[in-house]
């Protein structure tokens, strides 16, 4: 489960760019794996980028799309959970 | 100066085409949106235009608008094929971007002022988005001064030199996926619009490269680099429609540039008629929208306009030159040499050579100690003077015994 004010660090080595308004793309340097992010992980990821803290990029999906709180916590975890499998994200860290 | 060689041509453009040029103008507006709207409506050769469109490096701008505007209208399997497309080369320009910030690291270690320009700065200033532009190699302008120092910084760190010219060389790294094209001129001596490095860098501007501050070209440069660019390659296989949509994306971007301005400094250094050219080119195929006294001017040079419909003939018609164009493209290049001097230029260089550069037969005629090789350089033109002097009295002498 993540803690509410988990925050994610995007690999060192993953470089991003958008495609259009609808999808992303994300490459890993050290493996030369791209990554396609459609329009809801898009915007995750670059509220991760900016340092956001989950409680954070959930009020930032409740934000722009209509989605309640409790769709937004599963659709963050599952993303998050691919990540994580993927190595594309360092270990989680806790904000003092 | 004749305009060039006259052509049958057909000035109805493919739908294909036509549709192309609606989907890569970045400022689709109502109008064109609708045309291409019309157009998805012909039965349309789908390979070719996709084979157009990456053979002229704008297959992200085609994709991007297609699904934007009207991706009903497409078949799904196009869809499909144009996003892979686009995905791919977005990757490809993320690593290579990457791979351009760390050789500018590594000229910066060694003291060596660099500016990047075309590929990712050109994507990543004019379109804002990395991933909108096809682009194979790195370009980096060097002083003069540090060319031979770059060359061999490029050598030590695993680039191999490939291909090496009058203003440039080619380097690739071990793995073939790096080329870097290393300039120490940005215009060859054939086009002349003499581009100073310590002028361009003092007006050189920031652009952001993954998170990065880079320094690149200013948008004035920018401007006079795609002019003799689109120039040079004019009438060739070489010419690609990125290019073009640059320039119209560049003035797009840059609002405030002043092209009356940019054409007055652009005469200035001998380049007025390439820059009126590929702006008349762009205006022509893109329909970039061009002030009036740039209008008026294009009109009193209408000279321009035969060379501009010839090289719009020729940027689609997926043929080799033959005699004919390479006779147009020779008169087209001469056009461009407003001045004097740049009219003689390649002729002086060729013809100066031949009178001084000292050949194996000035050496074996005169050996000179290594210290004294510079006597080679007035001995060849005297050799060369009685070598002449004598076949033209031999020539008389049997005129006469005849």
């Amino acid at each position: 489960m993540l803690a509410p004010e988990t925050v994610l660090h995007p690999h060192p080595s993953l470089v991003f760019t958008r495609l259009d308004d609808t999808e992303s793309v994300l490459l890993h340097l050290d493996t030369k794996r791209y990554y396609t992010l459609n329009e809801t992980g898009t915007r995750i990821w670059e509220l991760l980028q900016q340092g956001r803290s989950a409680q954070a990029i959930i009020q930032g999906l409740l934000d722009n799309y209509a989605v309640t709180d409790e769709e937004a916590m599963p659709l963050l975890l599952a993303f998050v959970d691919e990540l994580q499998q993927e190595g594309l994200v360092q270990p989680t860290a806790h904000r003092g | 100066m004749g305009a060039p060689t006259a052509h049958v041509l057909d000035t109805s453009l493919r739908p294909e085409i036509e549709l192309l040029l609606c989907c890569v103008d970045s400022t689709v507006d109502r109008a064109k949106a609708e045309r291409i709207g019309r157009l998805l409506r012909v039965d349309l050769d789908w390979a070719y235009l996709l084979q157009t469109a990456e053979q002229h490096g704008v297959t992200p701008l085609l994709s991007r608008s297609l699904r934007t505007i009207s991706p009903h209208d497409v078949p799904q399997a196009i869809l499909e094929q144009l996003q892979h497309h686009s995905r791919t080369n977005a990757a490809r320009n993320l690593f290579l971007t990457d791979k351009l910030l760390n050789i500018l690291r590594l000229f910066e270690a060694h003291g060596i002022p660099a500016l990047p320009y075309k590929g990712p700065l050109l994507t990543a200033s004019l379109y804002g988005n990395l991933a909108l532009r096809d682009f194979a190699d790195l370009d980096l302008l060097v002083h003069e001064r540090d060319y031979q120092r770059t060359q061999h910084l490029l050598r030590t760190n695993g680039y191999r030199l490939v291909n090496s010219f009058e203003q440039e060389s080619t380097f690739i790294d071990g793995s073939g996926m790096i080329t870097i094209d290393l300039h120490r001129r940005m215009t060859p001596r054939e086009f002349p619009v003499p581009l100073q490095f310590e002028q361009i860098w003092e007006r050189r501007q920031q652009t952001t490269l993954l998170g990065t501050p880079v320094p690149t070209l200013s948008p004035e440069d920018t401007l006079l680099m795609l002019a003799v660019q689109i120039t040079k390659d004019a009438g060739t296989r070489y010419l690609q429609l990125s290019r073009i949509c640059d320039l119209a994306q560049l003035l797009s971007a840059y609002p405030h540039l002043d092209l009356t301005a940019m054409l007055r400094r652009a005469k200035a250094l001998g380049g007025e008629r390439m820059m009126l050219f590929s702006v008349s080119l762009a205006h022509n195929l893109l329909g970039m929208p061009l002030p009036h006294d740039i209008v008026d001017e294009m009109r009193a040079q209408p000279i321009i306009d035969p060379f501009v419909e010839f090289a719009r003939q020729q940027l689609f018609n997926g043929r080799a030159p033959n005699a004919n164009d390479r006779q147009s493209i020779e008169q087209f290049r001469r056009f461009v040499r407003e001045r004097l001097r740049d009219r003689l230029h390649p002729y002086y260089r060729r013809y100066v050579q031949a009178v001084f550069a000292p050949c194996f037969l000035d050496r074996q005629l005169v050996p000179l100690p290594e210290r004294f090789t510079f006597l080679y350089y007035g001995i060849r033109p005297i050799r060369l003077l009685c070598k002449y002097s004598l076949l033209l009295f031999r020539r008389h002498l049997g005129t006469k015994l005849c």
